[in-house]
């Protein structure tokens, strides 16, 4: 239609716009605007052309069919070019997000908690290449109702095997008992030598085994809050390793490197124990956290040293004026002391190492490594999003052959920064990128670390 | 010196001009004044556009659209990170955004507003509470008569998604109902949202489904043997149920407290798209992002504190009319979500203040190391009301709600969005308020009275604040030659009355010179104006407020003159 005409038309519909809607007032029984009737009131009556509500079988649509304005697709469709590849990765992410959602994050129906076996997978991530991935079964009431069973395993890609067995009677009630065997096998464990002072270019590797078993007699419900009294058996067994380069034997002469080949087994008793004071396991904001672990070990031959061996660590939370606000600082000694005095020399395998909850930020895995290790933490957290809270650290850390050797100067400094969430009461999922006078080193860690 | 910007500057300055020199958007357009560039000619739509009008006809017979709807998990990763993300790096947005600085018009407005820049009824929306105020007798008993589902009960599936406990029923006259059970320890916290939201939701003129706060006992629910039986993996046993029903909150007289939702009638397509039109409805013209119903909700959402707005929220239903053909509705669902409710009890109380994923408050936090202090902090939204949860109004801003997943329609919405979304909210009384509350029934008394005087502070917080940004004048008429208007803000009591400066352009006929006025009241007298013109153009504004003025055009017709359009802001 031509645009005058059209116009006229229009014109006309509107001029007839409120006689039609006082008709479908009166049709419908609606009430007429009252001139004392303020918008907002109980009693308000907007004018009457709202009221032409009648549908007709062609009416019109209020617009024209609505796309994208020509002017703006053309501004855009180089970006939508150039960016699709990346616009095919978030596609692949959410297929994926569509894939894992209704299968694992789904809630489901409840039903109560059953027992019998269940099976899950086990993954751990030694580091970017080497992923370890098994199975773990747990079966909650056996073989009585306060019983818990679990076995895991896994291979990693570059070899590694671990099996772990646990089972538990009496599961977070008073008193309780625990039995563990754990089997580990790793091939290419660092070694750099021993002491606080290493170079960082001997970096080498070598094989080690491990097979141990523990029994535990457990006071107390909380795992946090228990003492346990504990008795085991060790096999440590070293080896030429694979799956790195150099090895060890082809960087260290013999004479330095302690039962660099000798198997050693030791049976040990002692005590372990953890108390809580946090007003949040999860994510602490104030408390002591304080775990203490003593043990004597006796070689089972007559080339196997006797010692003590001990870890105590404490672990303060102090909210910096505010509760998601947080300064956390943690104090680590752990030691092995031979029973005849320092004279005896330890297998290298068996001194407190660098290494998993000891790790030193900003160095490698394993790369100290004496009788005696300390290590001193203070990190500042402030939430990021949720349960996931930003870091920053700064450490200091050191070995020595004893107590009275360490001393400031020689500590080993970091400070870096990372990511912090707690993904239960007692694990946490740490990534952290600490600088130290060996470079940035990241670390990654899953379980009940700090 | 060699230089090789000339030609970077010259596209650039292209595209700069290119947007400058570019026409509206449909949205603003009158379908006989303008051709927006991109349209297909009005010649095409003669029969079928008309923006004069009160209803959008989206009722046309189709043949059953196939059932689609977005997948969930992959629609939140979509909203709630990627989305975000891909908007922080859009240049097109970013060049956009700096030639609005040189005057370009490049928001894009609602495409369904009709000439008086109101909605017009569809199957997404009935111009209900600001159009004509609902009775306080239909507000005390909820968007329809109440009926609840007859007992006993049987259970005919469990329940399936979504994080609340329940189980679907057959009730004992043969309908369907899913039953949600208010999580443990907080009795009537989501029934009694669902109720008091959807009450108010539905006076808006949206369309929700039928729920009731229901009270059941065990021995009022039995398990359908079919279900009992069902293969591995599939049955619902009586310990199921038990372990369902100890998720649920109880009454003192040991009761449970759920809300019952009878299945809507017609058959279900899915959860429509936000980014796309439900595939094979042709009735689906607009970019639901487009839609003024849809990025008018922001406002709605933030007063009764509705954090989870993603598109499965939303349901589309196809309603058979004759012969296999029928239309498509379009529903709100599960508003127990709404006021200090969430699924699994009180909202924590970051909710509403943060997305579930808020680049921009993170952000802040990183930067400030932890210093920076969000308004939720210092909210006081701890009731200790058991059917409130946590929700206040002290503290609260408007503007600065959030969903739990970005709603792309409200990312879209402009101030003219916005505002016609207030003017929904600002349009129910205290009564109407306390007699949607009232729909609740809650046995707490401490949660009505919470309630109402929190949902007016809210409502008149949500009034200022649009009514801020545009003028609120509205509901223009002419009676006896004088153009009349309602300052909306005086009319509820935020201001008191004031002045209004007026430019008037007349135009056709013998037309004369641009007038300006200052009115004290709302009415305009048109009669000395004219000067013989046929069509004024009025732009109004309210003396010495910053709020975008309203623009009104008027035409003569014989003796007397007829609005044609109303644009705010």
């Amino acid at each position: 239609m031509a645009k005058g005409p059209r116009r006229w038309v229009n014109a006309t519909r509107r001029a007839f716009l409120p006689l039609l809607a006082l008709g479908a007032c009166c049709l419908f029984g609606i009430r007429r605007a009252d001139a004392g009737s303020r918008f907002g009131d109980s009693t308000w009556v907007a004018p009457a052309a709202m009221f032409d509500t009648l549908y007709t079988a062609n009416g019109p649509r209020v617009a024209p069919r609505d796309h994208e304005r020509t002017w703006e697709t053309v501004l855009r469709t180089p970006f939508r070019v150039v960016f699709y590849p990346v616009r095919l990765v978030g596609m692949g992410l959410e297929a994926a997000a569509d894939f894992v959602g209704p299968r694992y994050i789904d809630p489901k129906p409840k039903s109560q908690p059953t027992s019998g076996p269940r099976v899950a997978p086990f993954i751990e991530v030694g580091s970017v290449n080497d992923i370890s991935l098994g199975a773990a079964a747990t079966w909650v009431g056996f073989p009585v109702d306060d019983g818990k069973l679990t076995l895991a395993g896994s291979w990693s890609t570059f070899d590694g095997r671990k099996v772990r067995f646990s089972q538990a009677f009496g599961d977070q009630q008073p008193v309780g008992f625990r039995l563990g065997l754990d089997y580990d096998y790793k091939p290419n464990r660092r070694y750099y030598g021993i002491g606080n002072k290493t170079s960082e270019t001997d970096l080498s590797y070598f094989l080690l085994s491990t097979t141990s078993a523990e029994a535990a007699l457990l006071f107390g419900a909380s795992p946090r809050r228990q003492v346990r009294l504990v008795g085991g058996y060790s096999s440590m067994s070293p080896g030429s390793g694979y799956h790195g380069s150099p090895l060890l034997q082809d960087v260290f002469p013999p004479s330095s490197v302690p039962y660099e080949t000798q198997a050693t087994q030791e049976l040990s008793y002692g005590f372990t124990s953890d108390f809580s004071m946090l007003d949040n396991d999860r994510a602490p904001t104030h408390g002591l956290d304080g775990r203490f672990d003593l043990r004597r070990a006796v070689g089972m031959r007559s080339s196997d040293p006797d010692y003590y061996q001990w870890r105590a660590e404490l672990r303060t939370y102090l909210p910096l004026f505010a509760k998601h606000r947080v300064i956390a600082l943690r104090s680590i000694y752990s030691g092995v002391r031979p029973l005849d005095g320092t004279s005896t020399t330890m297998p290298f395998y068996r001194l407190p190492e660098s290494r998993g909850t000891s790790h030193f930020a900003g160095y490698a895995s394993e790369r100290y490594r004496d009788q005696q290790l300390m290590l001193a933490r203070v990190e500042y957290r402030w939430p990021l999003l949720r349960a996931i809270d930003v870091l920053g650290l700064y450490e200091l850390g050191e070995v020595a052959p004893n107590a009275s050797s360490f001393t400031l100067r020689a500590a080993h400094v970091s400070f870096g920064g990372g990511l912090r969430a707690g993904i239960s009461d007692d694990a946490a999922l740490r990534f952290e990128l600490a600088s130290s006078n060996e470079g940035l080193h990241a670390y990654f860690g899953v379980g009940s670390d700090f | 010196m060699h230089t090789t910007r000339g030609p970077l500057l010259g596209v650039l300055g292209l595209i700069i001009t290119v947007l400058v020199c570019a026409p509206p958007s449909p949205g603003y357009a009158s379908a006989g004044d303008i051709t927006p560039a991109g349209e297909p000619p009005a010649t095409l739509h003669a029969a079928a556009i008309d923006d004069s009008t009160w209803v959008d006809h989206d009722r046309l017979p189709i043949v059953q659209p196939p059932d689609w709807q977005p997948n969930y998990w992959g629609r939140r990763l979509h909203q709630g990170v990627i989305d975000p993300i891909s908007h922080i790096f859009d240049i097109p947005d970013k060049l956009l955004w700096g030639a609005r600085i040189f005057g370009a018009n490049t928001e894009r407005e609602a495409v369904n507003v009709n000439a008086f820049d109101e909605v017009p009824n569809s199957t997404w929306f009935t111009n209900r509470n600001h159009a004509l105020a609902v009775p306080l007798a239909e507000m005390r008993q909820g968007p329809d008569s109440i009926f609840l589902p007859a007992k006993p009960w049987t259970i005919k599936h469990a329940k399936v998604g979504g994080w609340t406990s329940g189980f679907q029923i057959k009730d004992a006259e043969g309908k369907k109902w899913i039953v949600k059970l208010d999580p443990r320890g907080y009795p009537q916290l989501s029934s009694g949202a669902d109720m008091v939201s959807r009450t108010l939701i539905h006076a808006a003129g949206y369309n929700v489904p039928h729920n009731e706060p229901v009270r059941f006992r065990r021995g009022d629910v039995k398990i359908d043997s079919a279900l009992l039986h069902a293969p591995n993996g599939e049955a619902f046993t009586e310990a199921n149920l038990d372990s369902v029903l100890a998720q649920g909150a109880v009454f003192p007289d040991s009761s449970y407290s759920a809300f019952a939702s009878l299945f809507i009638p017609g058959h279900t397509l899915g959860s429509p798209s936000m980014n796309r039109l439900r595939p094979g409805d042709t009735n689906d013209w607009y970019s639901h992002t487009n839609r003024r119903e849809l990025r008018g909700l922001y406002p709605l959402f933030s007063w009764i504190n509705n954090w989870d707005t993603e598109d499965h929220q939303f349901l589309d239903m196809f309603i058979e009319t004759r012969d296999s053909l029928g239309h498509v509705d379009h529903y709100i669902l599960d508003l127990g979500s709404s006021f200090g409710a969430s699924a699994i009890g009180p909202k924590a109380l970051w909710e509403s203040y943060e997305n579930g994923v808020d680049f921009g408050w993170s952000g802040r936090r990183l930067v400030s190391l932890g210093f920076a202090q969000e308004p939720w902090r210092r909210a006081r939204q701890v009731t200790g009301i058991p059917s409130v949860g946590n929700y206040e109004s002290a503290v609260y801003q408007p503007q600065d709600f959030k969903e739990m997943i970005p709603q792309p329609a409200f990312r879209e919405a402009t101030d003219r969005d916005g505002y016609w979304g207030a003017k929904i909210v600002a349009s129910f009384s205290d009564e109407q308020i306390a007699a949607a509350v009232e729909a609740a029934h809650y046995e707490d008394p401490r949660a009505r009275d919470y309630l109402v005087s929190n949902l007016i502070v809210r409502r008149d917080k949500i009034a200022r604040y649009w009514f801020g940004r545009v003028a609120p004048l509205d509901f223009f008429s002419v009676e006896d030659d004088v153009l009349r208007f309602r300052d909306l803000a005086v009319d509820i009591g935020l201001t008191q009355a004031r002045a209004y400066d007026v430019v008037i352009k007349p135009s056709g006929g013998h037309s004369g010179r641009e007038k300006r006025i200052h009115l004290t009241r709302a009415e305009l007298p048109l009669l000395a104006l004219a000067d013989g013109a046929t069509h004024l153009s009025v732009v109004l504004s309210i003396a010495g407020n910053g709020a975008a003025s309203t623009q009104v055009e008027l035409t003569r017709n014989g003796s007397t003159w007829v609005v044609t359009e109303v644009r705010h802001g």
